[in-house]
């Protein structure tokens, strides 16, 4: 039985005398249940298998949270993507030091986010965006309970920072301390945030329930 | 208005737990879709890949507003069969002016006809990823060869892996075919693995002529792309089978007749030059300052 190697490695392989020299890559080392952290150190020493499974451990969480942020799927698209975009672009430059790598790639993502916001709205406040009045929305595309319509409809309601805590806890599912990192505050901050966020949340829906 | 109002209807207090249940299930509801995922994977490792190569590629250029998408939208078949342009950029391969073009047109293509179809567009593009592959090796232009057949490989991976996407694999097996006496010795070894893994996992006879098909070499698994699903062999009978007719027809587009492969060539110092530059080429203006 003959292991089959990667297409890339066995074509990399061929080029070594080609004037494009391109190394030939050695199969991925990382362990199979590596964590993100291993996955990054992996992909900065060049490791494409280690970038894909990366990619694959972060692109759900990053992605709920764009969405989460933003109104549009095209939008949570584009963004995302500009996410990765950076990711690759900035791997190289990056050095474990003991954070985690998903709240560095979760900055990345927040950054995106604020930088889309500001290009769709630049006079307006974060939060203060206006309902686009056409084009698909995400509520219409996917949602289809009522209560959560109105749920999304509370959050623009709420200020940025609770948008902010509420996205990165339960879009991305990020601890109270990991999303302090991406938001460079406290964990206690976050949690007040969110704590608000929730409470803000529940008393504008009990008040629309009652009219 | 009514006194009585709040009393006839009494309001449902919500709990905050009931108000978590909701974010949970909005949570639930924003999943990217599946095709955005699988395509942008490819993308990014093919990114790594041409960045670890020194090959500077340009950041997408983003898609574009309400208005244009809708105008396109509409106009799109029209367009399609109409305009010169757009139909010279289906030939276009990574590197020319309109390759950037010829991806977006497949972009719209998922994004206007409905999800059903979505399986299909996307074998249809993995195989015009395929097509591309063999057209730059017969150019002799290496670099793009190798940096565009990571994305191949991650995309036929999981479409084998996939069990809807395993019902388009034969279309583009079938290219995979034709690419074989195209590309280098082990690069042909490569892909014939790949056949044989994919004819192995769906119990189909290798297509006769196929370099691989029962031979002892390439009757092994192991592999250690770990999404691919393991192959048992291929069966030893060497019988034709009646469905490469089927299989032919469903190929995109017919293979220009082999030519010699040319040397090498030195490669032009053309930053912008990855198997998916797009037009535009600003750089990543954010990294996510600090770490």
């Amino acid at each position: 039985m003959r292991d089959r190697l990667p297409l890339s490695t066995t074509l990399g392989s061929t080029l070594v005398d080609g004037a494009l020299r391109a190394p030939a890559r050695a199969p991925s080392a990382v362990r199979p249940d590596a964590s993100v952290d291993e996955l990054a150190v992996a992909a900065t020493g060049g490791d494409v298998e280690a970038v894909g499974r990366l990619y694959d451990a972060l692109v759900d969480p990053i992605y709920r949270y764009v969405a989460m942020r933003l109104r549009r799927r095209e939008d949570a698209e584009d963004v995302t993507q500009l996410v990765f975009e950076r990711i690759v672009a900035a791997l190289p430059r990056y050095h474990h030091n003991g954070k985690p790598f998903a709240a560095w790639a979760f900055r990345i993502a927040r950054n995106a986010v604020i930088d889309h916001q500001r290009r769709l709205r630049p006079t307006e406040p974060l939060g203060a965006i206006a309902e686009p009045s056409d084009g698909v929305l995400l509520e219409a595309l996917s949602l289809r309970d009522e209560e959560i319509r109105e749920l999304r409809a509370a959050i623009r309601g709420l200020t940025p920072d609770q948008q902010e805590a509420l996205a990165l806890r339960y879009g991305a599912g990020l601890s109270a301390e990991e999303a302090a990192r991406v938001m460079g505050r406290q964990a206690g901050t976050i949690r007040g945030l969110t704590f608000r966020a929730i409470e803000a949340l529940r008393r504008t829906l009990a008040r629309e329930q009652r009219t | 208005m009514s006194l009585f109002r709040g009393t006839m209807r009494p309001p449902t207090i919500l709990s905050d737990e009931a108000i978590e249940r909701y974010l949970a299930a909005i949570r639930a509801e924003l999943a990217p879709d599946p095709l955005f995922r699988r395509r942008l994977r490819g993308e990014v490792t093919s990114r790594f890949v041409a960045a670890s190569e020194g090959i500077d590629v340009a950041p997408r250029s983003r898609s574009m507003g309400r208005v244009g998408r809708a105008v396109l939208y509409a106009s799109f078949t029209l367009a399609l069969s109409a305009t010169s342009v757009l139909a010279a950029s289906q030939q276009a391969l990574p590197g020319d002016p309109l390759y950037a073009l010829k991806r977006q047109v497949e972009d719209i293509r998922v994004q206007v006809l409905p999800a059903g179809l979505h399986d299909d567009l996307a074998a249809y593009a993995l195989a015009e990823r395929i097509d591309e592959l063999g057209r730059l090796a017969d150019r002799g232009d290496w670099g793009r060869v190798e940096a565009l057949a990571v994305t191949v490989e991650h995309d036929f991976d999981a479409f084998v892996a996939d069990s809807a996407g395993a019902d388009s694999a034969d279309k583009y097996l079938t290219v995979l075919r034709g690419l074989l006496d195209r590309l280098p010795e082990p690069a042909q070894e490569a892909v014939q693995a790949v056949i044989d893994q994919a004819s192995g996992a769906r119990g189909t006879p290798p297509e006769p002529g196929t370099r691989g098909g029962g031979t002892p070499a390439s009757s092994s698994g192991g592999g250690n792309s770990g999404s691919a699903p393991e192959a048992g062999g291929p069966p030893d009978d060497d019988s034709k089978d009646g469905s490469a007719t089927d299989e032919a027809t469903a190929t995109p587009k017919p293979k220009p007749t082999k030519a010699p492969r040319p040397e090498p060539t030195p490669k032009p110092a053309n930053p912008n030059a990855g198997p998916d530059a797009r037009s535009s080429n600003q750089g990543p203006d954010d990294d996510g300052d600090d770490q």
